[in-house]
C-alpha cells in the first residue's frame, strides 16, 4: 500500500515532470526562434524559474523525509506551486508564438519609444502574446510580477520578477496589419494605469485618482441611500464606475499619443466583430465597458478639440459618418441593460459627472496632445502620393528637399488613404474587370499596411543612424 | 480591453503562498526550534489578520501588501474563520512573536498556527479555483430606498 511518503514524492515526480516540459518549451523556443528582448527576458526568467522549482521539490521530499508528520501540508504545497505553474503556463505559449515573424515589430517599438517618453516608464517594455481571441488585451501584470516575486518566498534562490514587463495580447491573425494593432495603444494605457498605481493590491490609477469623484458622484446619483448601503453594495458600484472610467481613459489615452487612426482601428475591429450594427447595443452599457455611442462621444469630442475633426469630416467614409453618428446619440438614450432600468440609468448618470476628471486625469499622465495633426497636415497629400505609387513613405520629396514624415503622421495618413478605398492606387493597379473583386481589393489592402510598416521600420533606422552620428 | 480569466483570480494564490509561507516557517520552528523565518514573517502575518479582523491597520497603511485587506483576501478570511476564531490566532501569533511560555508550549501554539494557515491555504486554493462574485443583497434596494 502506498504511503503518505510515497503519495507525495509521486505528486512531486509528476510536478516535476510538468515544470521541466515548460523549461523545455521556453529553451527551444529562445533557440529557434527570434523575439523582441522584452520575451527573451520573460522565457529566461521563466526556464530559471522552472530550474529553482525543481532543486526545491527534490529539497521539499528531502524535508518531507526527515518530519513525516507534515507529509499533508507538503503535499497543499505542491498543490500550490502547481496553480502558481498553471498561471505563467498560460502566458509561455501566446509570448513564444510571438516571434518577430509573426508580430508587428517595427509598430511595437514604437509604441514601447512613446510610452518611454513618459517619466516613469523609461525602462518599460512590452511582450507580445498572441491570442486566439479576437481582441486586444492587457494581462494584468501586477498579479503576474507579485506572485513571481511572492514565490520567492516559498523557493528558495527563486529570482526575482523582470522590471517593467507589460503583456499585451495580440490576436494571431493580426500580426502583419498596422491598422488593427493601433489598439495595441488602448491596451497600453491599461498597462500605464497599472504601473502607476500607488497601492500593491492590484487597484489602478484611474481608480485611485477618481475615487473620492467617483464616490461623490454615486452619492448624488442614489441620495442618501448610498451612504446607507453596504460596504460591499457600494464597493460594487465603485468598481462598475472605475471600470468603465478606464476603458475611457485608454481612449483617451491613445488618441493624444496616435490621434484618430485610433478611433477608426476601433470601428474597424468593432465593425469586424458585428458590435455596431444595432444601435440598440451601442448605446448600452456593459459590466466593463461603456457603451460605444459614448465612448465615441468623447473620441469626438478630443478629436474636436486637437483640430483633428475636419480632417475626419473630410473622409466621407461610411467609418467617419459612423462615428460621428454614434457620438451624436443623446445621453438620455444611454442603457444598462443588465440591471433594472432606475438602477441602471443612475448608474450611468453617475458615470458621466466624471469624465471631466478623466480628461484631465488623460492629461496629466500623456502631458500634451502627441498625435501630430500639424505634421499630419504638411506630409498628408505627399504620404498619399507616395501610397499610390506603391513608394514607402518614410523619406518623400517635400518642397525639394528629403524629409522624415514622423511615424505618428505616416499611420494616420496611410489609415485615410485606406478608408477612402486607396483612390489612385486602386485606378492605376486594376482593371475594370478585376476593380470589383475583393482579392485584388485585399491584396492592395495588405500592400498599404506593408508599406506603411516599412515607413516605420526606415524611420527607427534612419533615427538610429542620426542618434549614432 | 480587461482579461476575465485565471489572471483575475491570482490574489487567491497570492494568499496561498503568503499562508505557506507562514506555514513553512512555523513547522521550520516546530521541528528545529530555529524561529529565524517565524520572526521574519510573523508581523506580517499579524498585520494581515488584525486588518482582516478590522482590527487595526499597519502603519504602513495601503501601502503595505497585506495591511489592506483585498476583496479576496476579506473573503478568504471571513470563510475559514469566525472574527472570534481569528482573534484567537491573532493572540497565538502575538505570543510566538513576544516568546511567551516555554518552548514546549510555543510549539503547541506553532502547531495551532499551522492548522489555521493550512486551512487558510487550502481555501485560497479552492477559491482560485471556483471562484464566484454574486451582486451583493442590497444592491437593487438602492433605488427602492430613494
Amino acid at each position: 500500500m502506498q504511503t503518505d511518503l510515497d503519495g507525495l514524492l509521486h505528486d512531486a515526480a509528476s510536478l516535476r515532470g510538468f515544470i521541466l516540459a515548460i523549461v523545455q518549451f521556453c529553451e527551444e523556443h529562445e533557440r529557434s526562434q527570434t523575439y523582441l528582448d522584452s520575451t527573451y527576458d520573460f522565457l529566461g526568467y521563466v526556464s530559471r524559474l522552472g530550474n529553482r522549482t525543481v532543486e526545491h521539490l527534490q529539497a521539499l521530499i528531502d524535508e518531507a523525509s526527515r518530519f513525516k508528520r507534515w507529509v499533508r501540508e507538503y503535499r497543499q504545497k505542491l498543490v500550490l506551486i502547481k496553480r502558481c505553474w498553471a498561471l505563467l503556463h498560460s502566458f509561455v505559449k501566446p509570448a513564444a508564438d510571438a516571434h518577430t515573424l509573426r508580430i508587428p515589430v517595427a509598430f511595437l517599438q514604437l509604441l514601447e519609444d512613446e510610452i518611454r517618453t513618459i517619466p516613469q516608464f523609461t525602462k518599460s517594455r512590452i511582450v507580445p502574446l498572441l491570442s486566439s481571441e479576437l481582441n486586444y488585451f492587457q494581462h494584468r501584470h501586477t498579479r503576474l510580477k507579485r506572485l513571481g516575486n511572492e514565490l520567492r518566498s516559498i523557493i528558495p534562490n527563486a529570482e526575482p520578477f523582470p522590471e517593467g514587463l507589460g503583456f499585451i495580447a495580440i490576436p494571431y491573425s493580426q500580426g502583419s496589419s498596422v491598422f488593427a494593432n493601433v489598439l495595441i495603444y488602448h491596451e497600453a494605457a491599461h498597462f500605464v494605469a497599472e504601473e502607476l498605481s500607488r497601492r500593491s493590491d492590484l487597484s489602478s490609477y484611474v481608480a485611485e485618482e477618481l475615487s473620492t469623484s467617483i464616490y461623490e458622484s454615486l452619492k448624488m446619483a442614489f441620495g442618501h441611500s448610498f451612504e446607507n448601503a453596504s460596504e460591499r453594495t457600494r464597493s460594487w458600484c465603485s468598481r462598475l464606475l472605475a471600470r468603465w472610467c478606464e476603458e475611457i481613459y485608454c481612449d483617451l489615452f491613445a488618441i493624444h499619443l496616435v490621434g484618430p487612426a485610433f478611433t477608426f482601428a476601433a470601428v474597424e475591429l468593432f465593425d469586424l466583430m458585428g458590435l455596431l450594427s444595432e444601435e440598440e447595443e451601442a448605446v448600452d452599457f456593459s459590466d466593463s465597458h461603456p457603451a460605444d455611442a459614448c465612448r465615441f462621444k468623447e473620441h469626438v469630442r478630443i478629436l474636436k478639440s486637437f483640430g483633428w475633426w475636419p480632417s475626419l469630416v473630410s473622409l466621407r467614409t461610411e467609418q467617419a459618418k459612423l462615428v460621428a453618428k454614434l457620438a451624436g446619440i443623446d445621453e438620455g438614450e444611454y442603457s444598462f441593460s443588465s440591471q433594472e432600468e432606475e438602477f441602471g440609468s443612475r448608474l450611468i448618470k453617475a458615470f458621466l459627472r466624471v469624465r471631466s476628471r478623466i480628461r484631465t486625469l488623460v492629461k496629466g499622465i500623456v502631458g500634451r496632445d502627441r498625435s501630430e495633426r500639424k505634421e499630419f497636415v504638411t506630409y498628408n497629400s505627399t504620404i498619399r502620393q507616395y501610397l499610390n505609387h506603391g513608394v514607402v513613405p518614410s523619406t518623400v520629396v517635400f518642397r525639394n528637399r528629403l524629409d522624415f514624415p514622423t511615424p505618428i503622421a505616416v499611420i494616420n495618413a496611410a489609415f485615410f488613404f485606406y478608408l477612402q478605398g486607396l483612390p489612385g492606387l486602386s485606378d492605376r493597379l486594376t482593371t475594370s474587370r478585376s476593380a470589383m473583386g475583393i482579392k485584388r481589393r485585399s491584396e492592395l489592402q495588405a500592400k498599404v499596411q506593408m508599406w506603411t510598416m516599412k515607413a516605420l521600420e526606415d524611420h527607427r533606422l534612419l533615427r538610429d543612424q542620426q542618434e549614432r552620428v | 480591453m480587461r482579461t476575465g480569466s485565471s489572471q483575475d483570480r491570482v490574489p487567491y494564490l497570492s494568499i496561498g503562498v503568503f499562508a505557506q509561507k507562514i506555514v513553512d516557517s512555523l513547522i521550520k520552528f516546530i521541528e528545529t526550534g530555529n524561529s529565524e523565518n517565524l520572526d521574519a514573517h510573523l508581523p506580517e502575518a499579524l498585520a494581515s489578520l488584525k486588518a482582516a479582523t478590522g482590527e487595526e491597520r499597519s502603519p504602513d497603511g495601503p501601502r503595505s501588501m497585506h495591511a489592506l485587506p483585498s476583496y479576496e483576501q476579506l473573503r478568504t478570511f471571513n470563510e475559514v474563520a469566525t472574527p472570534e476564531r481569528r482573534k484567537e490566532i491573532v493572540g497565538v501569533l502575538e505570543n510566538l512573536l513576544d516568546k511567551r511560555g516555554s518552548l514546549k508550549q510555543r510549539r503547541r501554539s506553532a502547531e495551532k498556527a499551522v492548522r489555521f494557515f493550512y486551512t487558510l491555504e487550502n481555501r485560497a486554493l479552492r477559491n482560485f479555483d471556483q471562484p464566484t462574485e454574486p451582486l451583493p443583497r442590497g444592491i437593487r434596494e438602492l433605488c427602492k430606498q430613494t
